[in-house]
C-alpha cells in the first residue's frame, strides 16, 4: 500500500504530522507493525519550474518551426523560444526558468536560439517526468490552475514534492489499505486527532429515487448496494494535483469522474464504480448471481465466461458489471457522459477473491473487496465522491441515495480484556489507563468492566478483532514491544538427550564424509521419466500444481537428483565426484498410500582417488569401490557388516548391482552401477555408481558390544587357491568352507581371483586366506590335517580342486 | 736379534698396515674383507700365531702374549671401523632416499558438509543448550496439520499466500512451513513442550536468486505454564547474541501470523553496515531475521490444550537466508546446484 505523506499530513489539520518527516513516520509505523519497506520521492525531481502564462506568440524571424513567446510568471515579461506546435496564447504552462532542473539531471540555461535569446523553456509533460499526463510532441497545459497561480513553483502547486511510503500491510489489516486507516495508526504516533474530510453534498433537482431503482437478488454476494445520481457533468481530465497524486500512488489517471472514485477509494478504502447513467437501460439496477457459462464483455474489451456464484450488476436488460471486480465496456463513463450513476456496495469478500482469481482480474478495487471493507463507510464514501465529482466535473447531485440492503449490518462486538491476562501474556503489567488510551486511539470504545477488566467495543473497520487475545496484541504493539522485559526461560535442569535416530544419521553422514563424499542438497522434484521408464509412474507421487511441467513428481529415490548433480560437476570438468545426501524419498504403495522415507544416497563417478604424481594410471571408481564404501558406511554407523545379494533393478547395470542386507538378511537398500543407457540420458560420460540406504531404522538402536576373550597367540595363516566352476559366487565358496570349518578357523578372506590359461576352461581360481587361532600355539601338523580334510571334503562334495592339482586330479 | 723381537716388529708393522687399510675401507663389506684377510683362518695374524710353534719353547709364552695383544688391538680397530662403515653406509642410504617434500602427498580426499547443514547444526546446537530437543516430521502433510490446526481455516486468504504445492491425488500437500511439526509434537504428549524443528519446506515459487521451490526452515516451540512474551524476547535475544555476537542490536516489531498472537518480526542490526544503513538493509539499518509470537489460543485448542492454563511461544526462520547472509552467498540456487567449487571451500567446517 503506497501512502502519500502530504495526504496523510493533510488529515491532521493542526500540522502535527506535517512536522514529522517521512523517515520518522516510516520508523514509527514500522514499530507499530506496519513495516515501511521504502520511502521515496513521489516523482522525479523538478526544481525551478514555475507556472507561466503565454501572453503573446509570434513566428521566429529565422526559423519556421519555432515560436517566439512572451511569457509572464506574474512578475514582468520574458521572451521564450518554443519548438512545440501547440502554443496557445492565454494558456498556463510549466515554465522552466534559467537554472531550472528537470528529471534526468537536465539543467535549463539562458540560451540563444538562432539569434534570439530564450529565457528558459516551456515544458512538455515528459520533460517534467509526467509521461502519463501528456505526450512529448507538445508542451503540457497545466490543468486546474488560473492566473492567481502564476509564478508559483510547479512542483509545489501540483504537490509533486511529496514522499511516498510503501507500507507492507499485514494480511489481517484490511482497514489499513487506505490513507484513513494509516492515519488512525498515526494518531497514536503523533498524539494527534485526525479530522475526517467533509462529505457534505449539495443536492438539487428531482430525487434520485424517482429516477433509478435498485434491487439486490443475490443477498449472499452483496450485503448492501447504494447509488447516487449526478447530472450535468463535463467529463475531462481531472485537476493536475489529483492526477499527480494518483500517479504517485501507482494508479493511472483516466478522467475526472473515474479518477475521483479512485481517489476516494485510496482515501477511505471503499471501492466505488461510476456508470454512464444514460446507458443503463430502464433506469434500474439489479444485483444477481451469474449463471454458469454466462458471458460478459468487461471494460478491457475481453469477453469473459462467468461461473455460477459470481455477482453481476445488471440494468433492466443486461449485465453491466461484474460486481466488485470490473465494469462493462458498454456502460463506462466517457467523454460523452453527462449523467453519472455512482455505485457504492459491500460484496462478500470470499466471493470477490474467488471471482478475481478465476478471471485473472486482480485490481486495487477487487483486492480491497476481497480483504473486506468497513461496512459503515459506504455512505460517507459515496457522498464524498459525489461532492468531489461536482468539484472536478461540475454538475449537480440528485437528492438522496438509492439503497438496497438485504442483510443487516454486523453489530459492533464488545470484548472484555482481563488486565491480569494481558500482563501474563505480555510479561509486564500494563495499567488500565495505558491500555484504554491505546485502544481508544484505534477507535475502540472502552468502558470499565467488572473488577480488573476493560470492555472494548470494536470499531466497524476492525473486523479482524474478535478475541481477547486480539486486544492483547493491539495493546502490546501500541505500548511497544521494546518495553517488554527479558525473562530467562525456566530451563529443565538437564537438557534431554538427542534423538538416537538423529545421532545415528549424523554418524552415517560423518562416515560418508570420511569416505570422501561431499554432502549435497538436491531438488525434491523429478520428471516422470527420471529413471528412463524403468520405474512405474503410478508408484511415483505426482504433484497437482508443479513449478515446472516436466518435474511434476516427488523423487522416488534421492540418488536420482544426486546423480544429476554428479553429472553437472563432471560436465564442468571435475575429475572425481563423490556426493551424498540424506533426504526424503517418496513412493506410492500399491494401495496408493504415500510412503515417505529418510534415506542416505551415494553417487560417484570419475577417478577412484585424487590425482597423484606417483601413480602411472588413474583407476576409475568402480563397483568394488562403491561396495567397499557402502560396507564402511554401514559398519561405521550401525556396527554390523552388511551382506550383499544379487538383485535385478532395471535402472542398474544387470551384472553390477546388489541388494544390501542387514545382519538378519532384511533388505536395507541397494548399490550398483547405473545402467549405461540411463547415465547417458543424464549427460554423464563414463560409469556412475550409486547406492541408496534405508539407514534410519538401523542407526537408532545398535546391538550392545560385549567383550569376548581373545587369544593372545599369533594367528597362523594358510592360503588356498580353489578352482571352481565359473559363475560360482565367492560367497558360496566361503559359505562352503564355513559350513564345516577346520578346527580353530578364525577367519576367511578372499584375496585373489584368477581365470586364464593356468586354469581349465569354464573354471576360475579363488584365493582364500584362512586364519587359525587358539588359546595355545597350534602346530603346523594339526592345521595341515584340518586343511587336508577340508580339501577332501570340497573335492568330494563340490568337485572343487586346488589350483595346480587339477591336472593330476582328473 | 732374537726371533721374538723380529716377531714383535712384524706384528707392529702388521697392525700399522691394517690400521691404514681400515682407514680406507668405507663399506661394511670392505671391513669384513680385511677382517678375514687378517683375522680369518688363513689370515695374516693367524699365520703369525701358528708360527709361534716354531719358536724356541722359552720364547713361546711371550710370543703368545704379544700375538694376543696385537690381535685384541686389531679386533678393536676392525670393530670400530665396522661401526664407522655401517654408519656411513646408512647415512649414504638415507641421503639417497631423500625426497622432494614439496611434492603433493597421497590424499584420500575430504568430504565436506553442505553449508546448510553447517548452519543448521550451529543453530540447533544453540537451542539444544537452551533446553530444546530436536523434532522432525514428514514433508508430505495433510491440510489439518499444515493449516487448520494452525488457525488457517479452509478458504482463508493466508492459504493462497502460502503458494501451496498439492499432490495430484488425495488432499495431501507439501508442507509450506515446519509449523505442522509443532502440532504433531503437541499431539504426541502433554506440555511442557520444548522443541526445535529443522526441515525442508515447499512453496510454489518460480526459482530466482532469492526464491527456491524447496528451502529449509528451523521452527521452535516452547509451551508451559506461565510463558510470556518476556520469555520469548529473552530466548530469541539470547539466540541472536550466541549466533551473531553479544553486541548485535535486536528489535522486535509487531507483525501478523495466523498461528501466533501477539506476533512479531525479529530484526537484527544489519550485518553489512552494522546498523548505519546501506543498500542491503534498504537504509533502515535493520535486517529481518525471523518471525515469532505467542502461540494463538486456537492452536492450543486444536490440540486439546487449555489456553487459560498453557501458554507458549513459537518462531520460525529460513536457513538459506541466514546462510546466505553469513557466507555472502548471492543466489539461493547455488545451494541446490551442488557445484564442487561451491561446496569445497566449506571443508573442515
Amino acid at each position: 500500500m503506497k501512502v502519500s505523506h502530504r495526504w496523510l499530513a493533510g488529515m491532521f489539520p493542526d500540522g502535527q504530522v506535517e512536522r514529522l518527516d517521512a523517515a520518522e513516520l516510516a520508523r514509527g509505523l514500522t514499530l507499530l507493525g506496519l513495516a515501511v519497506d521504502e520511502v521515496r520521492p513521489a516523482l522525479a525531481g523538478v526544481e525551478g519550474v514555475v507556472l507561466g502564462k503565454v501572453l503573446a506568440a509570434g513566428p521566429h524571424p529565422d526559423a519556421d518551426r519555432l515560436t517566439l513567446c512572451t511569457v509572464t510568471a506574474g512578475d514582468g515579461e520574458r521572451q521564450v523560444v518554443c519548438g512545440a506546435p501547440n502554443v496557445e496564447v492565454g494558456a498556463i504552462y510549466g515554465y522552466a526558468t534559467p537554472g531550472a532542473r528537470l528529471p534526468g539531471d537536465r539543467v535549463i540555461e539562458r540560451a540563444e536560439i538562432r539569434g534570439v535569446v530564450s529565457e528558459g523553456m516551456l515544458c512538455s509533460a515528459p520533460e517534467l517526468g509526467l509521461d502519463a499526463l501528456g505526450g512529448a510532441e507538445g508542451i503540457w497545459r497545466v490543468p486546474g490552475v488560473d492566473d492567481s497561480d502564476l509564478g508559483r513553483d510547479l512542483a509545489e502547486a501540483l504537490e509533486m514534492d511529496d514522499r511516498i511510503l510503501d507500507v507492507d500491510v499485514p494480511s489481517n489489516r484490511a482497514d489499513v489499505l487506505c490513507h484513513l486507516g494509516v492515519a488512525r495508526e498515526v494518531q497514536w504516533l503523533a498524539g494527534a486527532r485526525l479530522a475526517r474530510q467533509d462529505a457534505t453534498v449539495l443536492e438539487s433537482g428531482a430525487p434520485a429515487a424517482g429516477r433509478v431503482g435498485v434491487e439486490v437478488a443475490d443477498a449472499a454476494g452483496c450485503a448492501r448496494y447504494l447509488g447516487r445520481l449526478i447530472e450535468g457533468v463535463t467529463v475531462g481530465p481531472s485537476p493536475a494535483w489529483m492526477q499527480i497524486r494518483l500517479l504517485a500512488l501507482g494508479m493511472r489517471p483516466v478522467n475526472n469522474v473515474v479518477d475521483t472514485t479512485n481517489y476516494v477509494m485510496l482515501e477511505c478504502g471503499q471501492p466505488l464504480h461510476a456508470f454512464d447513467f444514460d446507458r443503463l437501460a430502464g433506469g434500474r439496477i439489479e444485483v444477481r448471481a451469474a449463471e454458469e457459462g454466462e458471458e460478459f464483455v468487461t471494460l478491457d474489451g475481453k469477453k469473459r465466461s462467468l461461473e455460477a456464484g459470481m455477482t453481476l450488476i445488471c440494468d433492466a436488460e443486461r449485465p453491466v458489471a461484474i460486481g466488485g471486480v470490473m465494469g462493462g465496456l458498454d456502460s463506462e463513463v466517457g467523454d460523452a457522459t453527462t449523467t453519472v450513476f455512482l455505485e457504492g456496495a459491500w460484496f462478500e469478500p470470499e466471493r470477490i477473491a474467488r471471482t478475481a482469481r478465476a478471471l485473472g482480474l486482480v485490481s486495487e478495487a477487487s483486492t480491497r473487496f476481497a480483504r473486506g471493507v468497513d461496512p459503515e463507510v459506504v455512505e460517507w464514501a459515496i457522498d464524498r465522491a459525489a461532492a468531489l465529482i461536482v468539484r472536478t466535473a461540475g454538475g449537480t447531485v440528485a437528492p438522496g441515495r438509492v439503497v438496497a440492503e438485504p442483510r443487516p449490518r454486523p453489530p459492533r462486538e464488545r470484548i472484555e480484556l482481563r488486565l491480569e491476562r494481558l500482563a501474563a501474556l505480555v510479561g509486564r503489567g500494563i495499567p488500565a489507563e495505558e491500555a484504554t488510551a491505546a485502544l481508544t486511539s484505534l477507535g475502540f470504545d472502552v468502558d470499565v468492566g467488572t473488577e480488573g477488566r476493560l470492555g472494548a467495543t470494536v470499531p466497524s473497520w476492525r473486523f479482524d478483532v474478535g478475541l481477547e487475545v486480539d486486544l492483547v496484541e493491539e495493546v502490546a504493539r501500541l505500548t511497544g514491544y521494546d518495553r517488554v522485559p527479558l525473562s530467562p526461560l525456566p530451563a529443565p535442569p538437564v537438557a534431554p538427550p538427542r534423538d538416537p535416530r538423529q545421532v545415528g544419521m549424523d554418524r552415517a553422514a560423518a562416515a560418508a564424509r570420511a569416505a570422501a563424499f561431499d554432502e549435497a542438497r538436491t531438488s525434491s522434484f523429478v520428471s516422470a521419466d527420471v529413471l528412463g521408464g524403468t520405474y512405474p509412474v503410478d508408484r511415483m507421487v505426482e504433484i497437482r500444481n508443479p513449478i515446472s511441467k516436466a518435474e511434476r513428481f516427488l523423487r522416488p529415490f534421492v540418488f536420482t537428483p544426486l546423480s544429476m548433480a554428479v553429472a553437472h560437476n563432471r560436465r564442468r570438468g571435475a575429475g572425481r565426484v563423490k556426493l551424498f545426501e540424506a533426504g526424503h524419498a517418496f513412493v506410492r504403495s500399491e494401495s496408493g498410500e504415500v510412503e515417505e522415507r529418510r534415506v542416505l544416497a551415494l553417487a560417484a563417478s570419475g577417478r577412484r582417488e585424487p590425482v597423484h604424481w606417483s601413480r602411472d594410471e588413474e583407476p576409475v571408481y568402480d563397483f568394488w569401490d562403491l561396495k567397499g564404501d557402502v560396507e564402511d558406511l554401514v559398519e561405521g554407523s550401525t556396527g554390523f557388516r552388511p551382506r550383499f545379494a544379487p538383485s535385478d533393478r532395471a535402472w542398474l547395470h544387470p551384472g553390477r548391482q546388489a541388494a544390501v542386507l542387514d545382519g538378519e538378511g532384511r533388505e536395507i537398500g541397494f548399490c550398483g552401477e547405473v545402467h549405461p543407457r540411463l547415465s547417458e540420458r543424464w549427460g554423464l560420460e563414463g560409469r556412475l555408481q550409486v547406492a541408496e540406504l534405508d539407514l534410519e531404522p538401523l542407526v537408532a538402536e545398535l546391538p550392545p558390544v560385549v567383550f569376548v576373550e581373545f587369544s593372545r597367540e599369533p594367528e597362523a595363516e594358510r592360503d588356498l587357491a580353489l578352482v571352481v566352476p565359473d559363475g560360482t559366487p565367492s560367497a558360496e565358496v566361503v559359505a562352503a568352507i564355513e559350513s564345516d570349518p577346520p578346527a580353530h578357523l578364525a577367519g576367511i578372506e578372499v584375496f585373489d581371483r584368477y581365470s586364464g590359461r593356468q586354469v581349465p576352461e569354464g573354471r576360475y581360481s579363488l584365493g582364500v586366506r584362512l586364519a587359525f587361532r587358539a588359546a595355545r600355539t597350534l602346530t603346523d601338523e594339526e592345521i595341515d590335517r584340518g586343511i587336508e580334510r577340508l580339501i577332501a571334503r570340497l573335492q568330494a562334495e563340490r568337485r572343487w580342486t586346488l589350483r595346480g592339482e587339477e591336472a593330476t586330479g582328473r | 736379534m732374537a726371533r721374538i723381537d723380529e716377531l714383535g716388529d712384524r706384528l707392529t708393522a702388521l697392525r700399522e698396515e691394517v690400521r691404514g687399510r681400515l682407514a680406507d675401507a668405507s663399506t661394511p663389506e670392505a671391513v669384513e674383507e680385511i677382517r678375514v684377510q687378517v683375522l680369518g683362518k688363513k689370515g695374516e695374524l693367524t699365520g703369525e700365531a701358528k708360527a709361534i710353534g716354531g719358536l724356541p719353547p722359552e720364547e713361546r709364552p711371550a710370543a703368545g702374549q704379544l700375538v694376543n695383544r696385537i690381535k685384541d688391538a686389531i679386533e678393536a680397530e676392525v670393530e670400530a671401523a665396522a661401526g664407522r662403515a655401517a654408519e656411513s653406509a646408512l647415512a649414504g642410504r638415507l641421503a639417497a632416499e631423500a625426497v622432494d617434500v614439496t611434492l603433493p602427498g597421497r590424499r584420500r580426499g575430504l568430504g565436506t558438509r553442505h553449508p546448510l547443514t553447517i548452519v543448521t547444526d550451529e543453530l540447533l546446537e544453540i537451542f539444544r543448550r537452551m533446553g530444546f530437543t530436536v523434532a522432525t516430521g514428514p514433508e508430505v502433510e495433510d491440510a489439518w496439520h499444515n493449516f487448520e490446526a494452525l488457525n488457517i481455516p479452509e478458504g482463508h486468504p493466508a492459504r493462497e499466500e502460502m503458494d501451496t504445492i498439492y499432490l495430484a491425488t488425495g488432499d495431501r500437500l507439501l508442507r509450506t512451513h515446519t509449523s505442522p511439526v509443532q502440532i504433531r509434537v503437541m499431539e504426541s504428549g502433554p506440555p511442557p513442550v520444548r522443541v526445535v524443528v529443522p526441515g525442508r519446506v515447499f512453496r510454489n515459487d518460480t526459482p530466482d536468486a532469492s526464491h527456491s521451490p524447496c528451502f529449509h526452515q528451523i521452527e521452535g516451540l516452547w509451551v508451559d505454564e506461565g510463558i510470556s512474551m518476556a520469555h520469548l524476547k529473552w530466548a530469541l535475544t539470547e539466540f541472536v547474541h550466541q549466533f551473531y555476537g553479544p553486541d548485535v542490536g535486536v528489535r522486535f516489531r509487531p507483525s501478523y501470523f495466523q498461528f501466533t498472537e501477539p506476533s512479531a518480526e525479529l530484526d537484527i542490526e544489519c550485518q553489512v553496515c552494522r546498523g548505519a544503513g546501506c543498500r542491503a538493509c534498504k537504509r533502515t539499518g535493520w535486517m529481518e531475521l525471523l518471525g515469532c509470537g505467542m502461540v494463538h489460543p486456537a492452536v492450543l485448542e486444536a490440540v486439546d490444550l487449555d489456553p487459560e492454563r498453557w501458554t507458549g511461544f513459537a518462531w520460525g526462520m529460513g536457513v538459506e537466508r541466514i546462510a546466505m547472509n553469513k557466507y555472502g552467498i548471492p543466489d539461493i540456487r547455488l545451494f541446490f546446484e551442488n557445484d564442487l567449487r561451491f561446496l569445497r571451500p566449506f571443508a573442515g567446517r
